[in-house]
């Protein structure tokens, strides 16, 4: 089920009028109901997986509650691992690697034969996962109680605004939140309205509008010329914000609505100064997943200076991979390793030059190429992120700047745009438009959020931005139920 | 909560103006190329792709109607050449959309090469494997509603705005009986730049596909469903020179074959390609406006003539 479609918007207010009209100790039940039916509008087979791991996790973490000698619990640990992990390993990688290696065997000239498995990708799998994970690792290590209520905790790991694209949420933050009373209050829940309306004008409005320019020319980028290529490749990198920000705003509201706190998961990441600001403002629940119980159990940066770009480099290449089993997502991993590494490496020889050539004395101009640099880079790497093959996203890399000579024509330049658009101008526009109206709301928000600035406007102004945010999703979103992009992880 | 059900009402009356501008759109005004084809049935048609789509008028078939008194309404229910080439689907569509019992309809039926192909890379012809079976045709099983919310919902994909931009600054108007107008420049240079971006993306099909048994099956198939409920006219019509030469070259026995088909089924085959001088297209495919009227008043004389003469 999408939010974006005609389903939710059935099953959610129903979901919460049922959960604040239930007494407060049946309310597990609805939502776990709820979840499971949820999840299960995608394939009801995908449920078996779900709850298989749940038990498990059930199991292993209340086993280790019981043991207070660490050693003792790490059988158990393991067994969780092993189950999360050999899932997700069997479901998504298992075909990946088999063909890597058949393919470095024939290059070889080694035999090798080992069958492939035909499995659907079960949706959520790599978030719900790695949630799972969190909890058992911090019930290992003592820093969470183990959770002794089994619906309790099949709700935790099962809760449908954050399970199938997060955001990933932590045992300590979530779990007391399913034990206390969440009261209908008029506030809290129109604020989640308010941000589940802001989530899907991003995604219906935004993405989905670049994704109808930017799919043809990704899924063919040989027909295009270069122009075409650098557009499509600016429009993904709105496109993949709004999707998944979108996403994340509106399950933080849904979750709001019926009384639950989710984390962040976005805060203006294309006004980094760095792409380390980036990585701390972009995707923060899988960021700070990969800190806690990546990065620093290899040392994060109390080893000597090379291990610790090291682990860095190695953090962001499992990142990459955790976003698909392909060589581009290891590539876009890779990348950003280096930029990272790089940037850390070379800050104080950039702070130098930025003195010397006096442009300390200039900060907003400062601090305005340190985001333009970045978001640069940041753009150039989501061209292995969103091509297809190897081979497409070098082919993008090696003509991004090629052919512009043609583009002096004004008949030419108009083509090029009639042809990236589909042919039907006002959809540029509306896209380019589209993108002003976001970063505007972004720089209106950088103290407060602008939901929070209308609240101390008169009723008319407010009720003027809400009309007109709900009248541009019916007028002008793009309702063709288009999946969110980070489902397919 | 009851603050929020009071301006939730609020905001719900806000939402029911706008639909309710968004239905009247639907109801009286411009759409898309296809959605008004799909609301009422018909006793005559017109078939075929979107060079009877835009090459073919009812209105200029009227006064053939009255003299022979064909039964009415004829509805021009041609597509694209990507969702009404002849096959199965198109054949299934076509018995949805006729008036059942009609027996004195007038019918239609423009073929051309391009209609009756498919990929050289497909091994076996079967309907499930023809790309149609994927569209609107396929899938629409009411073809006939007065407000075809099936269609508006499932294959409606552009977003509700686009129904007030297309009825402010229309490029093409769906007439109601289904003649598809193009309001598009027709100058000299754009024709010439769309005829050129045609004419190659015309060469390369013509070297990536070939006639389809299973096509020229359903277009037979097709022939004689329509005669049993009236008289069938197969029509060729009319391109540019250029792509009329892709044309002969892609299936030289183009013409043998449906004059082949027409024989054995008793129906008149009228050939207007090779009079392609007589008429202007907007990119070598397509008819202009002013070409399509002139054609179908043609079409409508040819037939009354060949009605009268027994052919």
């Amino acid at each position: 089920m999408l939010f974006n479609s005609l389903e939710f918007l059935v099953f959610f207010p129903i979901v919460v009028c049922l959960f604040f009209g239930l007494p407060y100790r049946f309310r597990w039940i609805l939502l776990l109901i709820a979840s499971y039916y949820f999840y299960m509008r995608w394939r009801p087979e995908y449920a078996i997986i779900l709850a298989g791991t749940t038990l498990i996790d059930y199991f292993t973490g209340y086993m280790m509650s019981r043991q207070p000698d660490r050693k003792k619990r790490k059988p158990y640990l393991y067994l969780s691992l092993l189950s999360n992990l050999g899932v997700l390993f069997t479901f998504k990688y298992f075909n990946f690697f088999n063909q890597s290696f058949t393919e470095l065997a024939h290059i070889l000239n080694v035999p090798y034969a080992a069958p492939a498995f035909s499995l659907l990708l079960p949706v959520g799998i790599s978030f719900y996962t790695f949630q799972s994970v969190s909890y058992i690792i911090d019930v290992y290590k003592g820093e969470v109680q183990a959770e002794k209520h089994l619906g309790v905790f099949a709700v935790f790991v099962s809760f449908f605004p954050q399970l199938v694209a997060g955001p990933i949420e932590r045992a300590q933050h979530m779990l007391w939140q399913f034990r206390q009373k969440q009261d209908f209050n008029y506030e809290r829940v129109t604020d989640g309205l308010k941000l589940m309306a802001w989530g899907l004008f991003k995604k219906v409005v935004i993405a989905d509008r670049l994704a109808m320019m930017v799919n043809p020319v990704y899924n063919n980028p040989t027909e295009y010329d270069g122009f075409s290529l650098l557009l499509a490749t600016v429009f993904f990198t709105f496109q993949i914000y709004c999707d998944f920000s979108g996403y994340s705003d509106m399950a933080i509201g849904a979750a709001q609505v019926i009384g639950f706190r989710l984390m962040d998961n976005f805060k203006r990441p294309y006004f980094s100064k760095s792409v380390g600001e980036f990585w701390r403002r972009w995707h923060i629940s899988l960021s700070t997943w990969f800190r806690d119980y990546l990065y620093i159990p290899l040392g994060g940066n109390r080893v000597v200076k090379w291990r610790s770009y090291y682990n860095l480099f190695i953090v962001f290449l499992v990142s990459g991979l955790w976003h698909g089993a392909n060589w581009t997502f290891v590539i876009w991993g890779a990348l950003h390793g280096i930029y990272v590494v790089f940037g850390t490496l070379t800050k104080s020889y950039r702070q130098q030059m930025a003195e010397q050539i006096g442009l300390t004395g200039f900060p907003k101009i400062h601090t305005f190429l340190n985001v333009l640099v970045t978001f640069c880079l940041v753009a150039f790497a989501w061209i292995f992120f969103r091509a297809n093959t190897l081979s497409d996203a070098l082919y993008i890399c090696r003509n991004l700047f090629t052919g512009y000579s043609e583009l002096t024509d004004k008949q030419e330049f108009l083509a090029t745009i009639q042809r990236f658009s589909g042919y039907y101008k006002p959809e540029f526009m509306l896209a380019v438009l589209s993108i002003l109206v976001l970063e505007i709301m972004h720089l209106v928000q950088r103290r407060e959020a602008l939901r929070l600035q209308l609240k101390r406007q008169p009723v008319y102004v407010r009720w003027l931005g809400y009309s007109a945010l709900t009248l541009a999703i019916i007028f002008l979103g793009v309702f063709n139920e288009t999946q969110f992009i980070y489902f397919q992880f | 909560m009851k603050k929020l059900l009071y301006k939730s009402a609020i905001m719900f009356a806000v939402w029911l103006v706008a639909f309710g501008g968004l239905f009247y759109l639907v109801k009286y005004r411009y759409v898309d190329a296809f959605y008004h084809k799909f609301t009422y049935p018909a006793a005559s048609l017109v078939i075929g792709t979107s060079r009877a789509a835009q090459g073919i008028l009812p209105e200029e078939l009227q006064p053939l109607l009255k003299i022979k008194n064909y039964a009415k309404p004829l509805l021009n229910y041609a597509f694209t050449l990507s969702h009404s080439p002849y096959g199965p689907v198109y054949l299934a569509s076509i018995k949805r959309k006729l008036i059942p019992g009609t027996r004195n309809g007038l019918y239609i039926v423009a073929v051309d090469p391009w209609s009756l192909a498919v990929s050289k890379s497909l091994q076996t012809e079967h309907p499930d494997s023809l790309f149609e079976k994927g569209g609107f045709l396929s899938s629409l099983a009411s073809v006939n509603s007065t407000l075809n919310l099936t269609y508006l919902k499932e294959h409606y994909t552009r977003p509700y705005y686009r129904l007030v931009l297309d009825n402010l600054h229309p490029m093409e108007k769906l007439h109601r009986d289904g003649w598809l107008e193009m309001d598009i420049p027709v100058s000299e240079a754009i024709v010439k730049r769309r005829m050129k971006g045609k004419i190659a993306d015309y060469t390369k099909k013509a070297g990536a596909e070939k006639r389809s048994v299973l096509r020229l099956n359903s277009l037979k198939e097709t022939v004689q469903f329509l005669k049993q409920h009236g008289d069938v006219y197969m029509v060729r019509v009319p391109v540019s020179e250029a792509m009329y030469n892709i044309e002969q070259t892609f299936q030289p026995d183009f013409d043998a074959v449906m004059q082949q088909i027409a024989g054995s089924n008793n129906v008149p085959y009228l050939n207007y390609a090779p009079a392609y001088r007589r008429y202007q297209t907007t990119d070598g495919n397509h008819l202009y406006n002013g070409s399509s009227r002139k054609f179908s008043r043609q079409l409508a004389a040819d037939i009354l003539k060949a009605k009268s003469t027994g052919n």
